[in-house]
C-alpha cells in the first residue's frame, strides 16, 4: 500500500463548483420542505378525516410514497411526467415535486399521529365548554399536537435533506452532483467526498443537538 | 406513446433477479448492522471517554450525512487507503450496512437502557460472568423491546439499496434503469418496479405490525 497525501488545494481549486452545488441543495431542501409542509398537512388531515373519499386516497398517496425507494420515485418523476402530461419540466422542479411529495407522505404521518395522540377528553372537555368542532380543533387540538409534532419534524428535515443527495440522480446541479463530477476532473475521491460529506454533516448538527435539547426536555 | 405492459412479463427473469439481489442485499447489509451495532451501543453505555466519543461520532456522523455520500466515500475511497479491488456489490454492503448499524445502535442503547438494572444484579448473584449477564439475560430482553424498531429500520434499508445502483449493483432499480433504456417504456417500467418494492415493504410491515400485535397480547 502506498501512502496517501491529502490534497486539500484541488478541493479550494473547485470551491466555485461546490458552492454552487451547495445553493442548489439548499433550495431544493428549503423548496422540498415548504411542499412537505402544506403537502403533508393536507394528507395527514385527510387520512384522519371520517369521510372515506377524502381517507382513502390520501392513505393511498402516503403508503405509496412511504413503501417505494425515493431514488425511484425521482425516476418515476423524471421519465414519466413527461410523458403521461405532456409537459417539459426542468431537472430541478422535477426533484421539487418529487422531494415534495415524498416528505409529505412522511409529514402526513407525523401530523396525523400528532393529532392522535391528544386524549380525546381534551376535545370532548373543549365541546362541553362550549366550543364548536372547528374552535376545538384550532384552539385546544392543534396547539398540543404542534408542541408534540416538532421533534420528529425536524428529524424529517435532517431526512430530507439526506433525501435530496439523490437529486443527483437525475442530473439536478446539487452538492452530491458537482462533488461526483469535481472527482472526475481531478480523480481526489477521498478529499472531495470527505469535504462533502463534512458540508452536509454542518447542515445537519444544529438542528440534531437542537432535537437533543427538545426530547431531552420533553423526557422522551 | 403506446403503454406495453406486456414488457414486464417479457422480461420478468431480469426484473425478479434484480428484486432477489435487493433481498440479497439488505439481508447481507441486515447481518453487518447487526455485528456493529451491539457493540456500537453497548460502547456507548459502557465504554471509557474516548470509546464513547468514537462511537458516538460514527452514529452522528452516519445519520448526519447522506447514504449515497456514503456510499460513494466507501465505495472509491476504502480502495484507495487499502489497495483492495472490490465488487460494486460489497462495496454498497458495506456502506449500507453501516448505515444501518448506525441506526440499529440506536435502538439497541434504548433497548439496553430498558432492561431493569436488578436483572442485572440478579444475574451476577446467581454467578453469571459479566460477558454471561449482558449476552444471556441483558441482550434478549433488550432485543425484544427493540425488535419493532430493527424492523423499521430494515424496511428503511430495503428501501435505500436502491442507491446501489448508482455504483452499478445489478439490482431493483438497476434492472429498472436498463429496461427503461431498452424498451422506453418508462411508465410501464418504472410504475412496474415502484409496484415491486411497495409489495416488497407492504409485507415487511405487515409483519411489523403483527409482531407488534402478538408482543403486546403477550405483555
Amino acid at each position: 500500500m502506498s501512502r496517501y497525501t491529502i490534497d486539500l488545494a484541488s478541493v479550494w481549486g473547485l470551491r466555485e463548483m461546490l458552492l454552487s452545488g451547495l445553493l442548489v441543495t439548499a433550495e431544493l431542501w428549503i423548496l422540498a420542505l415548504a411542499l412537505g409542509l402544506v403537502g403533508g398537512l393536507t394528507v395527514g388531515l385527510g387520512r384522519l378525516s371520517r369521510r372515506k373519499v377524502l381517507a382513502w386516497p390520501t392513505s393511498c398517496v402516503i403508503e405509496v410514497f412511504r413503501g417505494t425507494p425515493p431514488l425511484v420515485q425521482l425516476f418515476w418523476f423524471y421519465y414519466c411526467l413527461p410523458i403521461l402530461f405532456d409537459v417539459r419540466l426542468s431537472a430541478v422542479v422535477t426533484a421539487v415535486l418529487s422531494l415534495g411529495l415524498f416528505s409529505s407522505a412522511y409529514v402526513g404521518e407525523i401530523v396525523r399521529g400528532g393529532i392522535q395522540s391528544v386524549h380525546k377528553g381534551q376535545m370532548q372537555a373543549a365541546r362541553a365548554l362550549g366550543l364548536s368542532k372547528l374552535q376545538a380543533l384550532r384552539e385546544v387540538v392543534i396547539p398540543q399536537a404542534v408542541r408534540r409534532m416538532w421533534p420528529p419534524l425536524m428529524s424529517q428535515a435532517v431526512d430530507v435533506l439526506k433525501v435530496t443527495a439523490l437529486a443527483s440522480s437525475i442530473t439536478v446541479p446539487e452538492l452530491m452532483y458537482q462533488t461526483y463530477n469535481a472527482t472526475s476532473r481531478t480523480f481526489r475521491f477521498v478529499e472531495f467526498y470527505t469535504v462533502s460529506a463534512l458540508i452536509y454533516f454542518a447542515i445537519c448538527l444544529p438542528l440534531v443537538l437542537r432535537l437533543r435539547r427538545l426530547e431531552w426536555r420533553s423526557g422522551v | 406513446m403506446e403503454f406495453r405492459p406486456g414488457v414486464l412479463w417479457e422480461y420478468r427473469v431480469f426484473l425478479l433477479q434484480g428484486m432477489a439481489n435487493t433481498a440479497w442485499l439488505a439481508l447481507v447489509a441486515q447481518a453487518l448492522a447487526l455485528v456493529v451495532a451491539v457493540p456500537t451501543a453497548v460502547a456507548r453505555l459502557r465504554g471509557g471517554a474516548v470509546i464513547r466519543r468514537l462511537a458516538g461520532g460514527y452514529v452522528e456522523f452516519v445519520r448526519g450525512t447522506p447514504a449515497l455520500t456514503q456510499l460513494f466515500w466507501i465505495f472509491y475511497c476504502i480502495p484507495i487507503f487499502t489497495g483492495l479491488d472490490w465488487s460494486p456489490l460489497w462495496g454498497a454492503i458495506v456502506a449500507l450496512g453501516l448505515n444501518l448499524g448506525a441506526y440499529d445502535a440506536e435502538a439497541f442503547r434504548a433497548g439496553i437502557q430498558s432492561v431493569h438494572f436488578g436483572q442485572v444484579q440478579a444475574a451476577r448473584a446467581l454467578g453469571l460472568s459479566a460477558w454471561s449477564t449482558f449476552w444471556a439475560v441483558v441482550l434478549p430482553q433488550a432485543t425484544r423491546f427493540v425488535l419493532p424498531a430493527l424492523l423499521n429500520n430494515f424496511i428503511g434499508l430495503l428501501l435505500y439499496t436502491s442507491i446501489a445502483s448508482t455504483i452499478g449493483v445489478h439490482e431493483l432499480t438497476y434492472a429498472g434503469g436498463k429496461l427503461n433504456t431498452a424498451t422506453f417504456q418508462s411508465v410501464v417500467v418504472f410504475s412496474g418496479v415502484a409496484g415491486l418494492y411497495l409489495v416488497l415493504s407492504l409485507i415487511a410491515s405487515a409483519s411489523v405490525r403483527r409482531l407488534e400485535r402478538v408482543q403486546a397480547r403477550r405483555d
